[in-house]
């Protein structure tokens, strides 16, 4: 209990900094603190559209803090959520844009399972490699990330292309491939907010992950790796396999990204739709201490600076989007700082032996 | 005599742990004082004290009658002691010579004279019969050579009190007789001695006097003559320890493990060629200096290196090399030498540490789900009958005691019940208590019928509980003898290279 409170108090006290720091900003751009921060904690906190503007940003953020937090168990760094999440997305638009005349109840759960193996095929090329070549997972991932950028973004600007748009997206999915809105299920709640079922889903994802990891043999396998890979080979634990899932499974949550923005919001695949989920998804499962039940809360976190961010760019004329760039940048450095002391320091004493 | 060093009512505790509880130990002029005990018994600690490393919580030092507070080293080097440490470090690349240069307090105005502290090296490298050249490169030199570098620095430094933590560890038998040579001829020159151990027969060869360490007391001491093993053991540990009696017993059945001419080549040239046979119900020891190729046999037995030739036979099916998974199917069992990296998770609980390797049991998933009850149950049947402390399976590995880390890799291990297992020095750094518990274990296993084959650094330990013993010299089994037809100078003797006399 007291180990929580100190957390918890930690946290506070890295927020406070964070906001002192960003109020001089605030100050050095010509505005008043206390306003700012007064349309930045009613933006979330507000009303019901800001608590379920936040959920909406939060969703792509708990895939992909899942998918760098599950990596993480199996002791590797997913640096390629990113990517993985691009190919996810372009194979379920893919999809939902072709096989136009089947009926939703097949046609949602293929939209949603092609684009988890999409992402978990290409993670799991990095973790093939880590594993067949032990050649390092960061800089695979990072190298893949490239590649599938420029993939989806020749196929949303060549052969997918939506003919005739100006930009390059591709054609709308079919509405037989494209999951209900919250308005939709719960009447009350306002239709402007695009918060679909997709947050639902990943919860659900979350608690997937907890339990594959906690109570199956394929967690016990993983987090053993994870732990420490000598005496898990030597105990007759394949590597290879457990690599490879490992980063299979990685990959499908941050291609499940696909399930908010290309079923649930876009209806289509947009290029360079990501201000950068996959590298937020580091800093959301640093936050949520690598737990998938910690990612959840830390993506709300993380969706709520996002929609507080919104607000104050919309409200405010003398704070740029640069500003609230660098102010959302601190506050996540200031909370994750701690964490990221630790990350490091045990890379260094893995690397060092 | 005159006592020239009193430790009065030395306390000293890291948070929880009372390393040295009212310790009292003196120190006469020209003596060698022993002190023995078990891991964590407190002899470090006590000696850091002495040596100005470590301020004691209370109590008094006297040098000569004189009340002295050390602040640090050179406070305690100023009394003239000094200090070879259990692990010393040199650098590797520098000969022998420049490594006593750096280790000297810099001379006012002016530089050192290279050949001056030659000069002054090679007199007492003669006067005390150390026998190294000190123009050779450290790494070329042997550990016990190494260690007469740090006695020449502490000389020259002109210590009278010199204090030995555990310089045996790691010696072979010729180099721990030569190390009692010096000893006796710095006796002869007036120094006096506080020398480290817990090999009991050798502490008691050298000492005047033998002081017992446990629990961070010091339990009694006692003049040399009133000392034997079975005495000093029953007072480190107190209690009687004893192995199982048929160690010698040797079956001559069929052979269930064989290696036959495995190698490793490194730039074409063979480095490693070992031929070597484990019957049923032996234990078969190998013995050498460390670096002679322990390593990388146990990287062969447990599918770690490719072997560049060879064959490897396990009941009569021939391999060319082992994998972790087929060691796995054939219940082969190996404790590795290195047990945090390679034999524990050390984040996973006991419990889970348990079932390392085991977890292809169908009792332990169902569905792919971990049946936690049972497998908590068993790893309480494993604690009980391995007295792993402290009794609880939900404990991190990391918090446990080297010798209770060992004893859980031995209880897993054991649990799969092997026909042969592959024990690589499975009781060093543990103390006296899980040594004699762990050999006994072998000693049974042995008595099911299983064959052993266990690579160790530590000839007292093939001595007491192997059937064979063949020695492993730079990378070739250079002899195999039956245990109770040699003793530990002809083992000595083939590990530095001898050729073996009788046959075996
Ligand atoms: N620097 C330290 N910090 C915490 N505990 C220590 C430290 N040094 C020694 N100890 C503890 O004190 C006890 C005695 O250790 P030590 O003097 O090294 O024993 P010995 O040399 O007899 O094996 C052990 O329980 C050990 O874990
Ligand atoms: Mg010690």
């Amino acid at each position: 209990m007291k180990k929580y409170l100190k957390e918890i108090l930690f946290l506070l006290i890295s927020i406070c900094g964070a906001f002192f720091i960003s109020g001089l900003i605030i100050l050095f751009s010509g505005e008043h603190p206390s306003e700012v921060f007064s349309i930045f904690i009613e933006g979330i906190f507000g009303s019901t559209e800001g608590i379920l503007y936040t959920l909406f940003f939060s969703t792509p953020l708990i895939f992909t803090g899942l998918s760098v937090a599950f990596a993480l168990k199996g002791g590797l760094f997913n640096i390629g959520a990113e990517g993985q999440l691009y190919i996810g997305s372009m194979a379920a638009a893919f999809v939902g844009f072709t096989l136009v005349n089947f009926p939703p109840v097949v046609l949602i759960p293929l939209t949603i399972l092609v684009s988890i193996i999409g992402g978990g095929l290409w993670g799991s090329i990095a973790g093939f490699l880590k594993a067949k070549f032990g050649s390092h997972e960061v800089i695979n991932t990072i190298m893949l990330n490239f590649i599938a950028i420029s993939l989806v973004g020749y196929l949303s600007s060549g052969p997918f292309k939506n003919p005739g748009d100006q930009i390059p997206q591709t054609p709308l999915i079919s509405e037989s491939a494209r999951i209900p809105e919250i308005h939709t299920i719960f009447p009350a709640f306002p239709e402007t907010v695009p918060l679909n079922i997709s947050f639902f889903i990943a919860i659900f994802s979350a608690i997937f992950a907890y339990v594959l990891l906690k109570y199956t043999k394929l967690g016990y396998e993983i987090r053993s790796v994870g732990f420490n890979p000598d005496a898990s080979r030597l105990s007759g634990i394949s590597l290879i396999k457990i690599n490879l899932l490992t980063m299979f499974i990685s990959g499908a949550f941050a291609g499940m990204v696909s399930i908010n923005e290309v079923l649930g919001y876009r209806y289509r695949f947009l290029n360079n739709f990501s201000p950068g989920y996959g590298y937020f998804g580091i800093a959301v499962a640093l936050l949520g201490k690598n737990h998938p039940l910690g990612v959840i809360a830390s993506a709300i976190f993380f969706g709520a600076i996002s929609r507080g961010g919104l607000l104050v760019d919309i409200h405010s004329d003398r704070i740029s989007r640069d500003v609230i760039f660098v102010i959302q940048g601190i506050i996540i450095l200031f909370v994750i700082s701690r964490e990221l002391m630790s990350v490091i320091a045990k890379r260094k004493k893995y690397t060092a032996l | 005599m005159k006592k020239l060093v009193e430790m009065l009512n030395i306390s000293k505790s890291f948070g929880d742990v009372r390393a040295n509880d009212n310790v009292n130990l003196d120190l006469c002029e020209g003596e060698i004082h022993g002190i023995v005990g078990g891991n964590g018994a407190g002899k470090s600690t006590l000696m850091k004290i002495l040596f100005g490393l470590l301020k004691p919580d209370s109590g008094k030092i006297k040098i000569n009658g004189e009340e002295k507070r050390f602040n640090s080293t050179q406070d305690a080097i100023n009394e003239k002691i000094g200090m070879v440490h259990q692990d010393f470090v040199l650098v590797d690349t520098l000969s022998a010579l420049d490594n006593i240069i750096l280790g000297r307090e810099p001379v006012k105005f002016g530089f050192i004279k290279r050949e001056d502290v030659k000069d002054e090296v090679i007199r007492l490298i003669k006067k005390y019969g150390l026998n190294f050249n000190p123009d050779d490169m450290v790494n070329k030199l042997t550990l016990g050579e190494q260690q007469r570098i740090e006695l020449i620095k502490i000389l020259m430094q002109d210590a009278k009190i010199i204090i030995l933590d555990e310089p045996t560890a790691s010696l072979t038998v010729s180099e721990v007789d030569a190390l009692f040579n010096i000893l006796k001829k710095l006796k002869d020159s007036k120094k006096s001695i506080l020398f480290i151990s817990h090999k009991l027969p050798e502490v008691i060869e050298i000492s005047d006097r033998i002081s017992i360490m446990r629990q961070g007391k010091i339990y009694t001491t006692i003049n040399k003559n009133e000392a034997n093993v079975e005495k000093l053991t029953e007072l480190m540990t107190g209690e009687e320890l004893k192995l199982e009696d048929s160690f010698y017993l040797f079956s001559g059945k069929e052979p269930v493990f064989k290696l036959e001419n495995v190698k490793l080549k490194k730039n074409r040239e063979v480095y490693l060629n070992i031929s070597l046979e484990v019957k049923e119900g032996e234990i078969l020891g190998v013995v050498g200096i460390e670096g002679n190729g322990q390593k990388e046999l146990e990287g062969i037995l447990s599918g770690f290196i490719k072997p560049d030739g060879g064959k490897i036979f396990f009941k009569g099916q021939c391999k060319r090399n082992i994998s972790p998974e087929w060691l796995k199917e054939s219940k082969i069992s190996i404790i590795p030498s290195r047990k945090i990296e390679d034999g524990l998770v050390e984040d996973f609980t006991v419990y889970e540490n348990c079932i390392l390797g085991r977890i292809d049991e169908k009792k332990f998933s169902k569905f792919g789900l971990l049946q936690k009850k049972i497998i908590v149950k068993e790893a309480e049947k494993l604690i009980d009958e391995f007295n792993i402390e402290p009794y609880n399976p939900y404990i991190r590995v990391k918090y446990l005691s080297g010798g209770n880390q060992q004893k859980v890799i031995l209880a897993r291990e054991l649990s799969k019940n092997p026909e042969f297992l592959i024990a690589c020095n499975p009781t060093r750094g543990v103390d006296i208590k899980s040594t004699f518990f762990i050999r006994n274990r072998l000693l049974k296993l042995k008595e099911k019928g299983a064959g052993i084959l266990l690579i160790t650094s530590d000839i007292d330990e093939a001595f007491s509980i192997t059937s064979r013993i063949a020695v492993l010299y730079r990378g070739r089994i250079t002899g195999v003898f039956n245990t109770r037809e040699t003793d530990e100078r002809e083992i000595g003797f083939m590990m530095l290279g001898g050729e073996k006399r009788k046959a075996g």
